[in-house]
């Protein structure tokens, strides 16, 4: 009878590819199936073989930087895959009937922008809702990863991606006060390039916390009701 | 065989391999390699996955978990832009091997 990876040696794999800095679940099933794979292949031609050797072995062929490129490279990947993504995203608003919505908003923002004191109102209603829909989505992702007990890059992507969508808030603010600017005697270009920073801000801010990070929650319980069936 | 050459074109291979078998799972592409080649090439592991990794990032391939024995395991699938560009790179390739072996054929010029 052939020889098969354990259960016991499954959890053995998971803290293997913990202590080498794999901590990303999505990536340590990855590995753990390839390095699993590798090791019972071996034990076709030398069944006797431990298991700790048998892993070590394996392990090498992953070079003198072991997991490390290959997690950073990952990363690098999903975060440019997750930012175009979102992009498209937003910009679908504008092909879409939602553009009925996104154009009045601009406009009239621009305009709020150029009276006083509808204007610093505006700008505190628009960072605020941008504050609120960040600290919603960090509130969210934590409950997650404690219920779950398990960290997936694509979410943790998503939070910082949510968190750098800040710095769009705050880029008008920034460049008022370099410029040195008075946000009531704002030039109406001026005024129209806020307007649409910020609602593209808080477009993919919406985007990200309740289409994004929903759907990639769904589909991280997914891959987790795998796990369980498999090693029940 | 030249590293070199390999991770230039170890792109093309894995999309051609992806059209031909549907979907497979990282082990399986580095093991299919070996069996089409004789064992003349091999796929390292810190090659393979940043290449997948990349492909999936670039939206040419997609995933699947699936359950298998007592793990998971992840399966990759060419998406419809995945067709696409595989076509593409595998007739760029040919082309460029045919140029290739062209220029290394050449006479060389009598003075």
């Amino acid at each position: 009878m052939e020889r098969t990876i354990t259960l016991s040696e499954v959890e053995h794999l998971f803290d293997f590819l913990a202590q080498k800095r794999v901590r990303h679940y999505d990536l340590q099933v990855e590995l753990l199936d390839h390095l699993a794979s590798s090791i019972e292949e071996k034990w076709q031609t030398e069944p006797t073989l431990s298991f700790e050797l048998a892993l070590q072995e394996e392990y090498k062929k992953f070079g003198v930087t072991g997991f490390s490129k290959l997690v950073k490279k990952r990363e690098r990947y999903i975060s440019k895959q997750l930012h175009k993504q979102l992009h498209r995203q937003v910009l679908g608003w504008i092909s879409s009937s939602r553009v009925l919505f996104v154009i009045p908003m601009i406009l009239g923002m621009g305009h709020m922008l150029q009276f006083f004191p509808f204007a610093e109102i505006a700008a505190v209603i628009f960072v605020g809702i941008g504050f609120l829909l960040l600290i919603y989505g960090l509130i969210q992702h934590k409950k997650f990863i404690r219920k779950q007990r398990k960290k997936f890059y694509f979410l943790d992507a998503q939070v910082s991606l949510l968190v750098m969508c800040m710095n769009l808030y705050f880029l008008p603010i920034h460049f008022s006060n370099i410029m040195d600017y008075d946000l009531q005697y704002l030039p109406f270009w001026v005024a129209q390039v806020f307007a649409i920073l910020w609602v593209y801000g808080m477009i993919f801010c919406y985007e990200l916390v309740f289409v994004q990070l929903k759907a990639k929650r769904q589909e991280a319980i997914q891959i987790m009701a795998i796990e369980e069936v498999a090693m029940s | 065989m030249n590293k070199k050459l390999l991770h230039g074109t170890l792109t093309t291979i894995i999309l051609k391999l992806l059209k031909d078998n549907g979907e497979m799972y990282g082990y399986e592409i580095v093991q299919r390699v070996k069996e089409l080649t004789n064992d003349q090439l091999k796929i390292t592991e810190g090659a393979l996955y940043p290449a997948l990794h990349k492909l999936e990032g670039e939206g040419l391939l997609t995933v699947e978990y699936k359950k298998y024995q007592n793990r998971v395991r992840k399966y990759y699938q060419l998406t419809e832009d995945g067709a696409k560009e595989t076509s593409m790179q595998v007739a760029d390739l040919f082309s460029f091997m045919k140029q290739i072996q062209t220029l290394l054929e050449s006479k060389p010029k009598l003075t």
